[in-house]
C-alpha cells in the first residue's frame, strides 16, 4: 500500500550554492519512503517476565515524503506519531516494514536493516528536534558543546573552522555568537528550541524530523519558532516530517498532512483539501474540534463520544467503528485498506502533490464538513485598526532597534547577570516581524466553506491559488535575498 | 439529587430582581502578590482588579508567568509558602438562597460576613476554619495535571467522597451515592465502576472529568479552573468545553477559566481578562477582544496564533522579544519593550492606569494610546462598527 512517486513536485527550489559546494543529482524519487511500518512493544508480566502480548504503537504506516516538503503527521496522544518518527530514524528499532531514505551518495538506502557504517552514513542526514528544549539540551554543555557535539562526532570539522560553524549556526537561528559560552539554563524556552535547531542544523542535513518542535512555548515564541523553521526551510532546501497534535500548527505549515489513529493511517492528503474536505470521519472529528480562535464560531459538531482504544487491544475491523458516527456493519467486520481515491470520487485536485489516500470503507459516500474557519473579521479588526494608526504602527514592526532607555536598561540586566545577581534569562534578540498582507488573506479566506455543493466552487478557488502559489514562489526568491541583511539587524 | 440551585429550571441565580446593585460574586481589587526567592522579590500581581459576575464565565489568558494562576491560588488562598498577598482585597459575595454545606460551615461563613453580605478573603488566615469552610464549598478549583492532583492510592469515589464529607454531611453512604452521581453529571460511562477505580486506570479525560466532579461535588457558587485542558488531546478538549457549557446552563455557575489557549477562550468565555506581567492589560466581552481588541499585547497575541483558512506559508506576525524575567522590573508599561505601537517616553515611564472606553459594555484597557483623545479616536471607530 504504497503510493506512487508520480504527481511529485519539490515545493521549493534550492537556493544554490548555499550549503553543499557540490552540485548534486537531480532528486529522483521520494526522499524518504516508509512501506508497511510496524513497530510493537512486548508487554511483560508474571513472575517470569513472559510476553503477554503487543502495544501495537506502529501497525504498518506507509507515507512518502518528497525533497523539500513538509509533511506533517497528526493524531491523538497514542497514536503513534512519535514513535513513527523515532523509529524512521531508528532511535527505536522497527518490528517489521521498510523505511528507504534516499541518501545523496549512496542512493536509496533501506534503514531498517541498516548495519552501523551504514547508519552513520544515513544519520547526519535526517536530524531530529525534540520536544521540550528543557529536556533534550545537556545541561552541564555550553551551547557551543551542544551544538558542536554532532560535528565532532562525525568529524567535519574541527579547530577555528568548527568555532565558526557554530557562531555561524547561533547567527542563522537568531542568536548571538557569544551566547556559545553560555550554558542552557541561562535560556528561555524558546531559545532553548533554538539551539535544538541549531544542533539539527549543524550537519546540513536533507531531512529533519520535528516532534512537536513548538507545542512547549508560549503562543509568541511559538510563533517565532515556527517562522523561523519555515525560514530556514526556504534557505536552506530543508525537508521537514512535522510530528504535531496542534492541527493549526500543521495547517500552516505543511504542505501534506498524514492523520494517524491508534498506530496507523487513515488519511493522506494535500494541506488544503484535507482541512476544507476531509474524507475520514475522524479527520473531521480532529477537525471539528479545534477550538478557533473566534466567539462567533462556537463548536457546532457534537463532540467525538469515548475514548481512543488502547493500542494493546484495538477493536475489530476499522479501528474507529467504536466512535464513528457513520459506522456500519462493514466496518465492525472488515479493516478498510488505505487506498487511493479517484479524482472523480472526492479524490486529489489537479495540482496535487500526490494522490489522495484514505482508509475508509465509505469515503466516497459521506459528505464530510471541513475546519470552520475563523471569520475573517476577526483577524481584520486587528488589521484595519493598525492601519488606522499607520505612525503608531510602523516604527516598532520596520525597526528592530530597541528604544533608547530600553536599551540602557538592557545593559543593567546584563550588568547584573554578569555580578550573577540574576542568572536566570537573556533577553531575546527578537525578530522584526513584516506587517502581513492582509489584502491577501482577505480574498484567500473568502469561502472555505466546504460541501458538495460549493465544490465546484472550490475547485476553480484551488486552481487560482495554485498559479497563485507559483507566483509567490517569486516573491519567495527575492525575500531570499534580504535575509542575510536580516541576519545582520538581529545582531 | 438535582444539580440545579433554583427552583425554576435553568434559571440563573443572578437574575434574582431583588438583588442589590452588585452583580459580582468576586471582586477583586488591586491585587498585588510578591514572592520571595532566593534570588530577590519577584512580585507576581502588581495590582489586579476584576470581577466576576454571578453565572458568566470569565477567561483569563496569558502567557506563563503573567499571574493567571497566582490570582486563582490567590482566591483560593493557597498560594506557595513564598508567596504572600501584599495588598488589595478580594470579596467574596456570598450568594443567599439554598446552602449546600453543613450548618458548621454555614455558621462560620456568616460570622465572617460583613454587613455588605461579602467575606473579605484577604482578612482571613489560610489555616483558619472559615478559610476552609469556603475552599471546597463554596470556591472549587480543578487543577491543570489530573494525574498528580489526583492522589494515586485512593479511589476516584473516595476523593470526591471525602469532600463531601468534609462540607455535606457526615453520611458515609449518602456522600458515596452523590459521588457517584457527580461521576454521572459529568458524562462518566458506568459511573460506579469508575468511582471504584484508582486514577491510573483512567485516561487523561476521565481524570479531568473526575476532578471536575470532584470540584463540583459541593455545589460551588464559584468554580475555578486552572488550564483544565491544556494537557489534554483535542477532541478530549472539545468534550470538556462541552462539559463546562451544559454545567453552566444547568447550574448557573460562575467559571473564571485560565487558559492560554484563545481559542478556547473564544470558545467558552464571555468576559476575557487578558494578563501581562501581572497585571490586567484588558478586559472586556469576549466579543470585544475578538472583534475590537484594543491593547497591542492582545492585538499581537491573536495575530500571532496560527488560524485555520489563513493563507499558506505567509509568515506569522511575531511579537519580538520574550516574556521579561520576573526579577527584572520593566518601568512604566510593562509591555513597552515589546509593544508594536510604542509612543515615546510615557510607555517607559508611567505605568498606564486602566482607561475605560466608551460602549454599551465594559472595555478597559491599560494603555497610554487610549490615554485621553484615545478614547475619542475609539469613539470614531465605535460609530464604524
Amino acid at each position: 500500500m504504497t503510493e506512487t512517486t508520480q504527481g511529485a513536485r519539490p515545493k521549493r527550489a534550492k537556493s544554490d550554492g548555499q550549503r553543499d559546494p557540490e552540485p548534486r543529482e537531480a532528486a529522483e524519487g521520494p526522499l524518504l519512503e516508509v512501506r508497511g511500518l510496524q513497530k510493537h512493544f512486548p508487554i511483560k508480566g508474571g513472575a517470569l517476565r513472559r510476553v503477554l502480548g503487543y502495544v501495537k504503537a506502529v501497525d504498518g504506516v506507509s507515507l512518502t515524503v518528497d525533497q523539500g516538503e513538509t509533511v506533517a503527521i497528526v493524531g491523538e496522544s497514542g497514536c503513534g506519531k512519535s514513535t513513527t518518527g523515532r523509529t524512521i530514524i531508528r532511535l527505536e528499532e522497527p518490528t517489521g516494514g521498510e523505511i528507504i531514505f534516499r541518501h545523496p551518495e549512496l542512493g536509496p538506502v533501506h534503514v531498517e536493516d541498516a548495519d552501523t557504517r551504514t547508519l552513520d552514513k544515513i544519520r547526519p542526514r535526517m536530524q531530529f528536534i525534540f520536544q521540550d528544549p528543557m529536556a533534550s539540551l545537556d545541561s552541564r554543555m555550553t551551547v557551543g558543546r551542544v551544538i558542536s557535539e554532532p560535528m565532532v562526532i562525525n568529524k567535519t570539522l574541527q579547530g577555528q573552522a568548527l568555532k565558526d560553524k557554530v557562531a555561524e549556526l547561533l547567527t542563522v537561528v537568531g542568536l548571538r555568537p557569544e551566547h556559545a559560552s553560555r550554558y542552557p539554563h541561562a535560556f528561555s524556552g524558546g531559545q532553548r528550541q533554538r539551539i535544538g535547531i541549531a544542533r539539527a542544523l549543524a550537519l546540513d542535513p536533507d531531512l529533519i524530523i520535528c516532534d512537536e518542535p513548538v507545542s512547549a512555548l508560549d503562543v509568541s515564541v511559538q510563533a517565532q519558532v515556527i517562522n523561523l523553521l519555515e525560514d530556514l526551510q526556504e534557505r536552506l532546501g530543508l525537508t521537514y516530517l512535522f510530528i504535531s497534535h496542534d492541527l493549526s500548527v500543521v495547517e500552516h505549515i505543511s504542505d501534506r498532512v498524514v492523520v494517524m489513529y491508534v498506530g496507523r493511517v487513515v488519511e493522506i492528503a494535500d494541506t488544503k483539501e484535507l482541512f476544507t474536505r476531509p474524507l475520514h470521519p475522524y479527520t473531521e472529528a480532529l477537525l471539528g474540534a479545534v477550538p478557533q480562535p473566534d466567539p462567533r464560531k462556537r463548536h457546532e459538531i457534537q463532540p467525538l463520544k469515548g475514548e481512543v482504544p488502547s493500542p494493546a487491544n484495538p477493536p475489530s475491523g476499522c479501528y474507529f467503528h467504536t466512535r464513528c458516527p457513520y459506522a456500519q456493519q462493514k466496518c465492525i467486520d472488515e479493516t478498510p485498506p488505505l487506498r487511493e481515491i479517484a479524482a472523480d470520487q472526492g479524490g486529489s485536485l489537479k495540482g496535487a502533490r500526490r494522490p489522495r489516500m484514505v482508509s475508509c470503507h465509505f469515503a466516497e459516500e459521506l459528505e464530510l464538513t471541513g475546519a470552520v474557519v475563523a471569520s475573517n473579521e476577526a483577524f481584520l479588526a486587528v488589521q484595519s485598526d493598525a492601519s488606522d494608526e499607520p505612525e503608531a504602527q510602523e516604527p516598532g514592526f520596520s525597526a528592530p532597534e530597541e528604544p533608547e532607555p530600553s536599551e540602557a536598561e538592557r545593559e543593567a540586566t546584563e550588568a547584573e547577570r554578569e555580578a550573577g545577581v540574576n542568572e536566570a534569562r537573556v533577553t531575546d534578540t527578537g525578530e522584526a516581524a513584516e506587517p502581513t498582507t492582509s489584502e491577501r488573506r482577505a480574498t484567500e479566506h473568502g469561502g472555505t466553506g466546504a460541501g458538495a455543493t460549493e465544490a465546484g466552487a472550490d475547485v476553480a478557488e484551488a486552481q487560482d491559488e495554485v498559479t497563485e502559489a507559483q507566483g509567490r514562489g517569486a516573491e519567495a526568491q527575492t525575500e531570499t535575498a534580504d535575509i542575510p541583511r536580516r541576519t545582520e539587524d538581529l545582531q | 439529587m438535582s444539580m440545579r440551585r433554583t427552583g425554576s429550571g435553568g434559571h440563573r441565580r443572578g437574575d434574582d430582581p431583588g438583588r442589590g446593585a452588585s452583580d459580582a460574586i468576586i471582586t477583586v481589587r488591586d491585587l498585588k502578590v510578591e514572592y520571595k526567592t532566593a534570588l530577590g522579590k519577584v512580585n507576581a500581581l502588581n495590582g489586579v482588579s476584576f470581577d466576576v459576575a454571578r453565572g458568566s464565565v470569565v477567561g483569563v489568558v496569558g502567557e506563563s508567568g503573567s499571574g493567571k494562576s497566582v490570582t486563582a491560588r490567590a482566591i483560593m488562598q493557597i498560594l506557595e509558602r513564598a508567596g504572600r498577598i501584599t495588598e488589595g482585597s478580594i470579596r467574596f459575595h456570598r450568594p443567599t438562597g439554598d446552602h449546600h454545606e453543613s450548618a458548621e460551615d454555614a455558621q462560620l461563613i456568616e460570622a465572617a460576613t460583613g454587613a455588605s453580605g461579602e467575606v473579605d478573603i484577604t482578612s482571613l488566615s489560610a489555616t483558619s476554619d472559615t478559610m476552609r469552610a469556603i475552599r471546597g464549598s463554596e470556591i472549587a478549583m480543578i487543577f491543570q495535571e489530573p494525574m498528580t492532583s489526583l492522589n494515586p492510592v485512593y479511589t476516584v469515589g473516595s476523593q470526591i467522597q471525602e469532600a463531601i464529607l468534609l462540607h455535606q454531611t457526615p453520611d458515609k453512604k449518602q456522600s458515596w451515592d452523590q459521588a457517584v452521581d457527580m461521576l454521572k453529571q459529568v458524562g462518566m460511562p458506568n459511573p460506579a465502576r469508575i468511582a471504584s477505580s484508582y486514577p491510573h486506570e483512567l485516561s487523561g479525560g476521565m481524570r479531568q472529568r473526575a476532578m471536575i466532579a470532584m470540584a463540583l461535588s459541593c455545589h460551588p457558587s464559584l468554580l475555578i479552573a486552572d488550564e483544565p485542558t491544556t494537557a489534554l488531546d483535542v477532541t478530549t478538549e472539545a468534550q470538556i468545553l462541552a462539559l463546562m457549557r451544559r454545567l453552566k446552563e444547568e447550574i448557573g455557575m460562575s467559571i473564571l477559566f485560565i487558559t492560554h489557549s484563545m481559542g478556547v477562550i473564544a470558545q467558552l468565555c464571555d468576559e476575557v481578562i487578558v494578563m501581562y506581567q501581572g497585571r490586567v492589560v484588558e478586559r472586556a466581552s469576549v466579543e470585544d477582544i475578538f472583534y475590537n481588541p484594543k491593547h497591542p499585547y492582545t492585538r499581537s497575541l491573536l495575530r500571532s496564533i496560527p488560524r485555520i483558512g489563513a493563507a499558506e506559508h505567509t509568515p506569522l506576525q511575531v511579537i519580538k522579544g520574550t516574556v521579561p524575567d520576573p526579577y527584572v522590573q520593566v518601568p512604566g508599561c510593562s509591555f513597552h519593550p515589546r509593544c508594536p505601537d510604542f509612543i515615546g517616553e510615557v510607555c517607559q515611564t508611567v505605568i498606564p492606569p486602566e482607561n475605560l472606553l466608551p460602549g454599551a459594555e465594559r472595555h478597559g484597557v491599560r494603555c497610554h494610546l487610549y490615554d485621553d483623545e484615545g478614547a475619542l479616536v475609539d469613539a470614531t471607530t465605535e460609530v464604524g462598527r
